[in-house]
C-alpha cells in the first residue's frame, strides 16, 4: 500500500516558479481558509461572530487611521527583513537570528543619537542613524556566519542562540543600573530620542523599502551572486563542484540579511518606538517575518503583500483583543495557527494537485 | 515431469508520471529454478521485482504466491510471505555490527550468534557477528546481505543487479552460490542487464524490453545473439580507437599522492613502483579496481574537491596541488562526477542553469557589467540540447525532471563544450541505457582525440573498450599498468583484488 | 546563609539539579526524535503548554501529579500534530517548529491571562514534593528531590538500553542513518518517527511542566529559551543518553549560576548570567564540532512511490 499523504518526491522547500498563476490561486485559498480558521479561534475565545472578526480587522488595519498607521509600522519592518531573509532560505541559510540581527541594529543607532546629540543636527544624521543600524545588524550577523565558516555550526542553532544574547544585553542596557535608563521614567526604559530624529514621512519610509526591493530583485534575478545562492540552496556538493566558495556566499547573505534587519530596527526606533524599553514591542517581528518570507515564496516582489497582510493582521488582531479584553499574546496565537493552517492546506492541495492529475 | 510454479506475476503494469514502466508482463518462476530478468537498463526489471517485493503497488495485474493469490503492501507482507531481497544499494545500516543488522530484521528476541557464523562458513565466508557493517568490504557486504536472507529462511529469492560492484572472481563464486542455494529448493530471481552472467547462472529467461515482456524460455535454447536482439533494437557500435599520433604530451602528473578519506585513513597512497600516474594530451587512460579502492577520492584530488596529504598534481606543468576547485576549472579541467544528480547538477535549477553551472563562475562574456546575459545563456543551451538530442520540453524545466541518461548527457555536454584539457570521468555510463551508453562512449572517444581524459568504470568490459591504457587501483594503490596490446580481463580483475604484485 | 565556598557550590549543584531535571527530559526525547531523523523543533512550544497546562490541572485537582498528567497530555497532542506536518505533509521542520513554537507559547501566556490575570492576588498551585529532607549539604544535594527527578535520572540507562540494545532501539538508529534500507528490511519508518516525535514531545511536556510545578507558579515567558537549550544539548550530547546526562547536568549547573549569585549579592548584573546557558551552548558545539556525527537521514522526509 502506497502511504497516505504526499506521493511527490522528498522535499523540504517546494515552490514552483514554473507555474506562478497556479501558485498564487493555490495561496489565495490557502490563505482564505487559514483567514478562516483564525475567525473561528476568534469566536470560541471572545464569542465574536467569524464574518464580522474578519471584517473588523481588515477595516481596522486597512480603513482606520490609527490602524493604518500600525499596519504600516508593522510592515516597513517586517518587509524589509523578509528581504533579506528570502536571500538566505534561497541558499538553504536558515538565519532565524532577525530579531537579535535588529536589536543590535537599534542599539547601535541609539548609541549613534547619543553621540550626535551634542552636535548640531544636520539633514545627513538620519542617513548616518540608518546607517549605523545596518551596521549594527550586519556585525551581529557576521558572528553566527563566521561559526558556520569555521566550525560548521548549525546557523539555526547560533541564530538562536544568539537572540536570546541579545534580548538580555538589551534589557541590561535599561535596568535599572543599567548605563541607558531614563531615572526619570517609571518603566525600565532609555531616554527617548530627540523629536527631530523622528521619521514619520511614510513615502520616504516606503521608497526606503521598494529601493530594498529593487536592489533585492536585482541581486536575486541579474547577478552571479544571486545564481550562486540558488546553486547553494539546491545542492551544496553541487556548489563545491562548480567552484563556488559556500563561505563567501553564506558571509554576504548574513551580511545583506543582518543589515537589512539592523535597518529596520533602526526605522522602528525612529518611526514608532522612540525609546529603548525592555517591555520591547518588536520582539518576534523578527520571527514573524520567517513567516512573511514564506508567503511571499521567498519572492522579492512579493513580500511587499505579504508584509501588508501580516501588517493588517497583527494590527487587526491587537485591535480584537483589545476590545474583547484579552491578552494581546493572542495575536501569537493567531498568527502561529494561520501560517500552519496556510503551510498546511498548502501541501494538501499540491496532493490533490497531483492526484487529479494522474488519478 | 510437472515442475510447481512458486511465484506467478500476471498482466503487471504500472507507470510512473513520465513513463510507463510496465506493460501488461506476466512471468512465473517454478520452485528450485534460477530465473533470470534479462534486459537494459530502464526495461522495467527492478520496477517490476520492487512491485513483488511490496515496494510499489501496479496498476493492474496480481501476484499468485503457490498458487494462491497474494497482494503485497510492503516490504513487511512480502518477507512474511518467504520473498527476500538482495537489492542494488544495500539494506545494510553500516554504523550497525552485523549481529545487530540481524537484529532489525528478526521478529525473534534472540538471534543466534552461533548459526550466524555457522551459516557463513558453509559459504566460505568468516564473519565475526560483532563486526560493524562499515569496515566490511563490498563483496562482503554483499555476501552478508544474502546470508542474512538464508539465515531467515527466505524461500524466494530476489537478486537486483548484485554483480555490479564485483570483481570477476567474486562474481563467480556468487553465481555458483545462487545455483548451489536454488537446488535446495529456493525460487530465485536474477536481474541483470549483463548478458553473460544471466548465460551462466540462470535455468529460464525473461526477456523485458521497454516494459514489455519479450519473451520467457529456457536458457539451453536462447542464443547470445538472440538474446542481444531481443534486448535491443539495433546493436549500436562504438568507435574505433585509432592507434596512431601518441603526442608525447603529458597533460597530468600524479606523484607520490596521498589522500585521506572522511573517515580518518589513508584511501590513496601512490607509492613505487607505481608512484606515478601521466595521462598524455590524446588518449583515454582508465581505471579499474573494486568499489571502495580509493579510486573516488583520487578523482575528487585531481579536481580539488579533496584534500591532499602528501604528493604533488602536476598540470600541463604547473603545480597545481593547492589550487583551488574554481583555479583548476578555469585551468582546463572538466569533472564528470560520481554522482549525477547532487553533485553533477543542482536538481532544483533548469536545464539552461545547470549548462552554465560552471561557466558563470569563469566566462567574463556572459556579463553586462554586474548582471548576468540571460539571452546568451539560453541560446546556447538550446544550442548543446540539439547537439546532443537531449530530451526535455524546453530548456527551463527543472533539470530533476529529466531521466537519468539525460541527465547525464547534460553533464557530458557542459564539459565537453567548456574545452578542458582534462576530462575526469567517473563512471560516466552508469544505470544507462544502451542508446545513452554508446553515446557517451563514442563522444568520449572522439574527445580523446584532442585532449587527455581520465576515466574510471566498474564495467571492465567498458574500460577495455575505449582506454589506450589502464592503471589497476587496489587499497589505495596503483598496482599495475596495462597499454591496449596487452588487456586481459582475469589478469586485470586478478590485479584488482590484489592477486598480482609487480 | 553560606558559611564556606563548599557550601556556595553545593547550593549551586543542589539548585542546578533542579534546572537539570528539565533539560535532562526534553533533551532525551530529542535525542530519539534525532537519532530517528528528525529533530523536535517545536519543543520550545511544546514546554510552554506543558507549563500552563501543568500548572492548570495541579490548580483545579489540587494535585501536583495531576499536573504532571497535564504536561504529558500537552505533549502528546503537539507531538501527534507535529508528526502529521513533518511526516505525513512533509513540511519543513524550521518552518513547522517555529511555528508550533509561537502557538505553544503564545496560547499558554495567553490562556494563562485570559484565565488569571483578573485575580488580585498570585495564584499557585500545589508544588511538586521533595523527599529526604535533610540540614546535611550533601545528603541534601543527592537525596532531595522530587520524584520526577529520581526517575530522570534513572531513566538515562534504560533509555540508553533501549535505544542501542534491543531491536526496537536499533530500528530507531536504521531509520536515521538510512530510511530506505530500514523500509527495505521491513520497518515501517512512518510509525517508528511518529512514535519517537510523539515520545520527544511528551518527554518536552513532561519538562515544561516541571519547570511550573517545582515553584507551583505560573509566569509568562518561564520557559525562557530552555527548549531551544535541550535541542543543543541532545545534539552536543552527539545524540547519545549517556552524555546528555553529562551535558544536561552542566548546563543545569550553568544556570544555577545566575540565581545563586544573585542570592549572595554578587554585583553581576543577573542579564549576563542569564546569557550564560545560551554562550556556552554556542562555546560546546564549537568544541565538539569537528566530530559531531548527525544520522545520515537528518532533516529529510522520506517518502515511498
Amino acid at each position: 500500500m502506497d502511504w497516505k499523504g504526499c506521493s511527490r518526491m522528498t522535499k523540504t522547500i517546494n515552490f514552483d516558479e514554473s507555474t506562478l498563476f497556479t501558485n498564487f490561486v493555490v495561496y489565495l485559498f490557502a490563505f482564505i481558509i487559514a483567514i478562516g480558521t483564525g475567525a473561528i479561534i476568534i469566536f470560541a475565545i471572545m464569542k465574536i461572530n467569524p464574518f464580522s472578526a474578519i471584517s473588523l480587522i481588515f477595516s481596522f488595519g486597512l480603513f482606520n487611521a490609527f490602524g493604518l498607521k500600525a499596519t504600516f509600522q508593522y510592515m516597513i519592518p517586517l518587509a524589509l527583513i523578509s528581504l533579506g531573509l528570502a536571500l538566505c532560505y534561497k541558499a538553504k541559510y536558515f538565519n532565524i537570528g532577525a530579531d537579535g540581527q535588529l536589536i543590535f541594529g537599534t542599539i547601535f543607532s541609539m548609541q549613534v543619537i547619543f553621540s550626535l546629540e551634542k552636535t548640531t543636527h544636520s539633514p545627513l544624521a538620519i542617513p548616518l542613524i540608518l546607517l549605523s543600524g545596518m551596521v549594527g545588524g550586519a556585525f551581529y550577523s557576521l558572528i553566527p556566519a563566521t561559526l558556520k565558516a569555521k566550525f560548521n555550526i548549525s546557523e539555526i542553532l547560533t541564530t538562536l542562540m544568539l537572540n536570546f544574547v541579545a534580548i538580555y544585553f538589551m534589557t541590561w542596557l535599561v535596568d535599572i543600573n543599567g548605563p541607558w535608563k531614563d531615572p526619570t521614567a517609571a518603566e525600565l526604559e532609555s531616554y527617548p530620542i530627540p523629536s527631530y530624529y523622528y521619521l514619520e514621512n511614510p513615502a520616504i519610509l516606503l521608497s526606503i523599502v521598494i529601493i530594498a526591493i529593487i536592489i533585492v530583485y536585482l541581486i536575486d534575478t541579474r547577478t552571479i551572486l544571486g545564481f550562486q545562492i540558488k546553486v547553494v540552496g539546491s545542492s551544496q556538493k553541487a556548489a563545491e563542484y562548480s567552484g563556488i566558495n559556500r563561505t563567501k556566499v553564506y558571509i554576504l547573505l548574513s551580511i545583506i540579511s543582518g543589515a537589512l534587519a539592523g535597518l529596520a530596527g533602526s526605522i522602528n526606533l525612529l518611526t514608532t518606538s522612540h525609546i529603548l524599553s525592555s517591555d520591547y514591542d518588536s520582539v518576534y517581528l523578527g520571527y514573524l517575518s520567517i513567516f512573511t518570507t514564506w508567503l511571499a515564496a521567498l519572492n522579492p516582489l512579493f513580500v511587499i503583500m505579504s508584509s501588508l497582510l501580516m501588517g493588517v493582521m497583527i494590527s487587526g488582531g491587537y485591535f480584537m483583543a483589545s476590545i474583547s479584553g484579552v491578552s494581546q499574546l493572542f495575536v501569537y496565537v493567531f498568527e502561529g495557527l494561520m501560517f500552519i493552517s496556510l503551510i498546511t492546506f498548502k501541501e494538501l492541495s499540491g496532493t490533490l494537485r497531483r492526484l487529479l492529475k494522474y488519478g | 515431469m510437472q515442475q510447481k510454479i512458486a511465484v506467478g506475476l500476471y498482466n503487471i503494469s504500472k507507470r510512473f508520471p513520465t513513463v510507463i514502466a510496465l506493460d501488461n508482463v506476466t512471468i512465473e518462476a517454478y520452485v528450485g529454478e534460477v530465473h533470470a530478468i534479462l534486459g537494459e537498463n530502464g526495461a522495467g526489471k527492478t520496477t517490476l521485482m520492487n512491485i513483488l517485493f511490496g515496494l510499489l503497488k501496479p496498476d493492474a495485474g496480481y501476484i499468485k504466491l503457490y498458487d494462491e493469490k497474494v497482494d503485497i503492501r510492503s516490504p513487511k507482507e512480502a518477507m512474511k510471505l518467504g520473498i527476500g531481497m538482495v537489492h542494488q544499494h544495500f539494506s545494510l545500516i553500516p554504523t550497525l555490527t552485523v549481529y545487530e543488522n540481524f537484529k532489525i530484521f528478526s521478529s525473534k528476541v534472540r538471534v543466534d550468534e552461533k548459526k550466524i557464523i555457522e551459516l557463513a562458513e558453509r559459504l566460505n565466508l568468516k564473519i565475526d557477528p560483532n563486526e560493524k557493517v562499515s569496515n566490511l568490504s563490498v563483496g562482503e557486504r554483499q555476501r552478508l546481505e544474502v546470508l542474512r536472507l538464508l539465515y531467515f529462511d527466505f524461500k524466494i529469492l530476489i537478486f537486483d543487479e548484485p554483480t555490479s560492484v564485483l570483481t570477476p572472481i567474486e562474481t563467480a563464486n556468487l553465481l555458483e552460490e545462487i545455483r548451489t542455494i536454488a537446488q535446495e529448493g529456493r525460487t530465485i530471481f536474477f536481474i541483470s542487464h549483463k548478458l553473460n552472467e544471466v548465460k551462466r547462472v540462470s535455468d529460464r529467461i525473461s526477456v523485458l524490453k521497454k516494459g514489455k515482456l519479450v519473451t520467457t524460455d529456457i536458457n539451453e535454447r536462447m542464443s547470445t545473439e538472440y538474446l542481444i536482439k531481443c534486448m535491443i533494437d539495433k546493436v549500436p557500435i562504438l568507435q574505433q580507437k585509432s592507434k596512431d599520433s601518441n603526442s608525447s604530451n603529458v597533460i597530468l602528473e600524479i606523484s607520490n599522492l596521498k589522500v585521506r578519506s572522511t573517515k580518518g585513513h589513508i584511501c590513496v597512497n601512490l607509492k613505487p613502483p607505481f608512484d606515478k600516474i601521466k595521462i598524455h594530451e590524446n588518449e583515454i587512460v582508465g581505471l579499474a579496481g573494486v568499489a571502495g579502492s580509493g579510486q573516488k577520492e583520487l578523482f575528487d584530488a585531481i579536481a580539488g574537491l579533496t584534500k591532499v596529504l602528501e604528493g604533488k598534481i602536476l598540470f600541463k606543468g604547473n603545480d597545481i596541488t593547492s589550487c583551488s576547485v574554481l583555479e583548476r576549472i578555469r585551468l582546463g579541467i572538466g569533472y564528470i562526477p560520481e554522482d549525477r544528480i547532487y553533485t553533477g547538477v543542482a536538481p532544483e535549477l533548469s536545464l539552461y542553469e545547470n549548462f552554465m553551472l560552471k561557466t558563470l563562475n569563469n566566462d567574463k562574456s556572459f556579463k553586462k557589467s554586474v548582471f548576468l546575459d540571460k539571452k546568451k545563456l539560453i541560446e546556447i543551451a538550446e544550442k548543446l540540447v540539439k547537439e546532443y538530442d537531449i530530451k526535455a520540453a524546453n530548456v527551463f524545466v527543472p533539470i530533476k525532471t529529466l531521466s537519468g541518461g539525460n541527465i547525464q548527457k547534460v553533464i557530458v555536454a557542459r564539459e565537453i563544450s567548456m574545452k578542458p584539457s582534462l576530462l575526469l570521468a567517473y563512471e560516466p555510463t552508469k544505470g544507462l541505457d544502451v542508446g545513452a551508453t554508446y553515446y557517451i562512449r563514442n563522444k568520449l572517444i572522439e574527445y580523446s582525440k584532442e585532449h587527455g581524459i581520465f576515466v574510471f568504470s566498474e564495467d571492465l568490459e567498458e574500460l577495455m573498450s575505449i582506454s589506450d591504457r589502464l592503471y589497476v587501483i587496489h587499497n589505495g594503490t596503483i598496482v599495475k599498468e596495462f597499454t591496449r596490446e596487452n588487456f586481459d580481463e582475469y589478469k586485470i580483475g586478478a590485479a584488482m583484488v590484489g592477486l598480482e604484485r609487480v | 546563609m553560606v558559611s564556606s565556598v563548599l557550601d556556595f557550590f553545593l547550593e549551586i549543584i543542589k539548585i542546578g539539579i533542579g534546572y537539570t531535571t528539565v533539560f535532562l527530559l526534553a533533551s532525551l526525547g530529542d535525542i530519539y526524535a534525532e537519532k530517528s531523523g528528525i529533530p523536535n523543533l517545536s519543543l520550545e512550544g511544546v514546554m510552554g503548554m506543558g507549563a500552563f497546562l501543568g500548572f492548570y490541572f495541579a490548580l483545579i485537582f489540587q494535585n501536583s501529579y495531576m499536573g504532571l498528567l497535564g504536561g504529558i497530555l500537552a505533549g502528546a497532542v503537539m507531538g501527534v500534530a507535529l508528526s502529521y506536518l513533518v511526516i505525513d505533509l512533509a513540511i519543513n521542520q524550521v518552518l513547522a517548529g517555529l511555528s508550533m513554537w509561537l502557538v505553544g507559547m503564545g496560547l499558554s501566556d495567553f490562556l494563562y491571562t485570559l484565565s488569571f490575570s483578573h485575580y488580585p492576588y498570585l495564584v499557585t498551585a500545589p508544588k511538586l514534593p521533595t523527599y529526604f529532607v535533610s540540614s546535611n549539604l550533601i545528603v541534601s544535594v543527592l537525596l532531595n528531590h522530587t520524584l520526577v527527578d529520581y526517575a530522570a535520572f534513572l531513566s538515562v540507562p534504560l533509555l540508553w538500553f533501549f535505544l542501542f540494545k534491543t531491536k526496537y532501539g536499533l530500528m530507531i538508529i536504521a531509520v536515521g542513518e538510512d530510511p530506505k534500507a530500514a523500509d527495505a528490511v521491513g520497518t515501517n519508518v512512518r510509525m517508528v518517527r511518529y512514535a519517537t516525535l510523539i515520545f520527544s514531545s511528551t518527554m518536552g511536556g513532561i519538562a515544561g511542566s516541571l519547570i511550573a510545578l517545582t515553584v507551583g507558579l505560573y509566569q509568562v515567558g518561564m520557559i525562557a529559551g530552555r527548549g531551544w537549550i535541550s535541542i543543543g544539548i541532545a545534539n552536543f550530547s552527539g545524540f547519545n543518553p549517556a552524555y546528555g546526562l553529562l551535558a544536561s547536568l552542566l548546563f543545569g549547573v550553568i544556570s544555577a549560576l545566575g540565581p545563586s549569585f544573585m542570592v549572595i549579592g554578587y554585583k553581576i548584573p543577573y542579564e549576563f548570567l542569564n546569557m550564560t546557558p545560551f554562550l556556552a551552548l554556542i562555546i560546546a558545539v564549537m568544541i565538539v564540532a569537528k566530530k559531531a556525527i548527525f544520522p545520515a537521514s537528518h532533516g529529510q522526509p522520506y517518502k515511498r512511490e
